[in-house]
């Protein structure tokens, strides 16, 4: 995991109280949030919470009810000028091409919408696409579009990429993919900004997570101070041979569940008690087996906040 | 205008690589021309000594015997169904003359008869002359035709014959004849050479081609752009949204070309059509409608919900457009409710006008007609597809 901390230097995104109305109904009710050069800042949230909508306000293709945002310390008036849209790379929900264009044809036209290009070759060597330039892009796999699609939001080496729900869809061997591709960019230097309703995603590849749910933020912080601060307890299960006396289990004290066979103890420390657990197979001479650790996660952050779960 | 120029670029090559889109918009026209000639083009001439002729009997009535009626039942007793018929008659109001043209010209009748208003009062006239021994003028009765078709030309020597007949008929009651008008009109020579279903045919086609690839090459990419967010993605970037426009327009516009010049070769030299093809002016019409179709693409593209429901909507106002545009046939006797229709059709308009452009027949409607009332449809189809588009925006 990387928890890196964040240089709190380069403010490259600034939103306060931004909201948008749809007709008589509230999407965000008030959306404040900064984003760090360098950082990759995720939103949280299950379906409805106003993610896509916050994204494509700050890309310049919604316009806010009310709010002020700054890019890169410039005070947005009106719609999202050309000059930051040179700067920002783009993956929407729901990416298709035009359909007989070729890979590369796709990124060229892409390419020449903007002033700066990294050029058609370096970037689909970034995503791994080479042997496919020449490929229709509807002819792609699920995992190819989507790494087709970022390609076309790095082209223009932005310094902000908007990433929604980047995986959303994919099989594990895909989604490990685009996570290695985004941690990349993110060693390039650039400010990621991207939505998604996996908690394992969120956990895995931000810096900061803010937890979006009915239009507002509910909580914002790196996924382990988070974790610490609503997860609760850490738990590890487990079975024994032979059976322990009851001795032996007097002496792992009062954490300890019991249902039939399995063995379970909640923990706020889960090394200590690993390692307390290991002595004592140790010492009463039980071998343990089926252990299984179970450590809290952003759904439970979730769970803990709204009283629901992410894909409820 | 680089970026006009991609995008230019791009939707011509998408739709080339797609076969689907080739044979809509190439194979089809094509098709469905040769098909309309091989099927109509030799009903007029079946071989047959029976002519078809339109009467048309404008006469009043005055005092004495009703010649027109006389007249009238003649020609009925020499017609369809009775034995040995030379003709098959069909009567039409004076009002329908224009259509009645129209069927001659199409070969769909051979000669049209008219009896002209004063007939029955000039005959009475001349009898009267004749009867005071003063030499009456002959009284008139119309017959138009087209000389160089040979069954047209055969009907009028047909008509000729019985007026010969009825006038002997005549001259033994009366002791007056009739003379015959040949009328070879301006409409019936001039214009066409050598009138034919061809000729006929050929300029609704290219309004069709024009009009499918408003429907097939505008329509669904707009609804699969809109649904896949694909111009959304265009708007993220700097690029202009107006580039788009423009080179998504200037594409289709360049593919209605192709079809033109297409369809112009393969109707003058396989099917043998003789139109004037290369007129700028008609190039200048076929242009301007392609615009109008192409808009009325856009709004079924903003109107349809999704990509699969476009072709639900494209059939919709794809059969009543082409079937009440007198492509295939030249329309008249309609009810008034089905007229409406005709009249607010864009393609009505064009095709008229595009027959009278390429030297094939005088439109039926007046030019400027032709060019208001799709024009029209084009800056409302403008209008709607901009609001729908800012709409969208939100
Ligand atoms: N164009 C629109 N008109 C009306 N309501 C809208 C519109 N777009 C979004 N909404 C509503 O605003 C709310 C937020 O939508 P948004 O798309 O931002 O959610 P999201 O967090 O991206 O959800 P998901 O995870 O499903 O993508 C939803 O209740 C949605 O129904
Ligand atoms: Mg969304």
């Amino acid at each position: 995991m990387k928890h890196g901390k964040i240089q709190k230097h380069g403010k490259v995104i600034e939103v306060k109280n931004l909201k948008k109305f749809y007709g008589r109904f509230e999407a965000l009710k008030g959306i404040n949030i900064e984003l760090y050069k360098g950082e990759i800042f995720g939103f949280l949230g299950p379906n409805g919470a106003g993610k896509t909508t916050t994204l494509e306000i700050l890309e310049g293709l919604r316009r806010p009810s009310e709010g002020e945002m700054w890019f890169l310390g410039e005070k947005i008036h009106g719609d999202v000028p050309p000059k930051i849209k040179e700067k920002i790379g783009v993956v929407l929900q729901e990416t298709r091409f035009l359909d007989h264009l070729k890979v590369k044809e796709v990124l060229e036209l892409f390419a020449s919408f903007f002033k700066n290009s990294l050029g058609v070759k370096n970037v689909l060597r970034t995503v791994k696409l080479e042997e496919k330039e020449n490929t229709y892009s509807e002819n792609l796999s699920g995992g190819q579009k989507q790494r087709l699609a970022i390609a076309v939001s790095i082209i223009n080496d932005p310094e902000i990429i908007f990433l929604d729900e980047p995986t959303a869809g994919l099989d594990p061997q895909s989604r490990e993919s685009i996570w290695n591709l985004i941690e990349e960019l993110k060693s390039y230097g650039k400010t990621i900004f991207l939505t998604t309703h996996y908690m394992e995603e969120a956990q895995r590849l931000c810096d900061r997570v803010a937890i979006i749910d009915h239009g507002q933020i509910i909580e914002l912080g790196t996924p382990a101070e988070l974790i610490s601060k609503y997860g609760g307890k850490s738990e590890v299960d487990f079975e024994c041979s032979p059976t322990p006396t009851t001795v032996a289990l007097n002496a792992l004290g009062e954490n300890l569940i019991i249902s039939g066979d399995h063995f379970r103890i909640m923990t706020q420390n889960l090394t200590k008690t690993l390692e307390a657990l290991v002595l004592w197979s140790k010492k009463f001479d039980i071998s343990l087996t089926n252990v299984f650790l179970i450590e809290p996660n952003l759904e439970d952050v979730f769970l803990k906040l709204t009283g629901r779960g992410l894909r409820d | 205008m680089k970026e006009t120029w991609n995008f230019f670029k791009v939707h011509l090559l998408s739709d080339l690589r797609n076969k689907r889109s080739i044979f809509w918009v190439v194979i089809f026209p094509i098709l469905l021309f040769t098909i309309l000639v091989l099927t109509f083009s030799n009903l007029g001439v079946k071989g047959s000594i029976n002519f078809k002729i339109i009467l048309i009997n404008d006469s009043q009535k005055a005092n004495g015997p009703n010649f027109s009626r006389e007249l009238v039942n003649a020609f009925r007793s020499l017609s369809f169904p009775n034995k040995d018929a030379i003709f098959t008659l069909t009567m039409m109001k004076k009002k329908d003359t224009n259509a009645a043209f129209e069927k001659v010209i199409y070969s769909e009748a051979d000669a049209v008869l008219i009896i002209p208003k004063d007939f029955n009062s000039a005959i009475a006239r001349s009898i009267l002359f004749s009867k005071l021994g003063i030499s009456a003028p002959l009284v008139p009765i119309k017959v138009f035709y087209v000389p160089n078709r040979a069954s047209s030309n055969l009907a009028e020597s047909a008509i000729e014959g019985t007026i010969g007949q009825i006038n002997s008929y005549l001259t033994a009651r009366f002791g007056y004849t009739l003379k015959a008008i040949k009328v070879k009109s301006k409409t019936f020579g001039s214009i066409m050479e050598s009138p034919s279903y061809t000729n006929f045919v050929a300029p609704g086609i290219m309004v069709i081609a024009a009009f499918m690839t408003g429907l097939l090459l505008v329509a669904p990419k707009i609804a699969m752009m809109r649904r896949y967010a694909v111009m959304k993605k265009y708007a993220s970037t700097p690029v202009n949204p107006y580039s788009f426009f423009l080179g998504f327009t200037a594409s289709r516009l360049f593919i209605m070309i192709i079809q033109y010049i297409g369809l112009a070769l393969f109707s003058t030299f396989v099917l043998g059509a003789v139109i004037r093809a290369f007129s700028w002016q008609a190039f200048l019409y076929y242009l301007f409608s392609c615009a109008v179709y192409a808009a009325i693409g856009f709004v079924v593209g903003f109107i349809a919900s999704g990509p699969t429901s476009v072709g639900a909507v494209s059939s919709l106002i794809n059969l009543p457009l082409e079937f009440l545009a007198g492509i295939y046939f030249p329309l008249y006797n309609l009810p008034w409710y089905i007229n409406i229709f005709v009249y607010i059709n864009p393609l009505w308009y064009s095709t008229n006008a595009l027959r009278q452009f390429l030297g094939v027949a005088m439109s039926t409607t007046p030019m400027w007609m032709n060019i208001l009332v799709p024009g029209i449809w084009l800056i409302a189809s403008i209008a709607f597809s901009s609001v729908r588009q800012n709409l969208e925006k939100e």
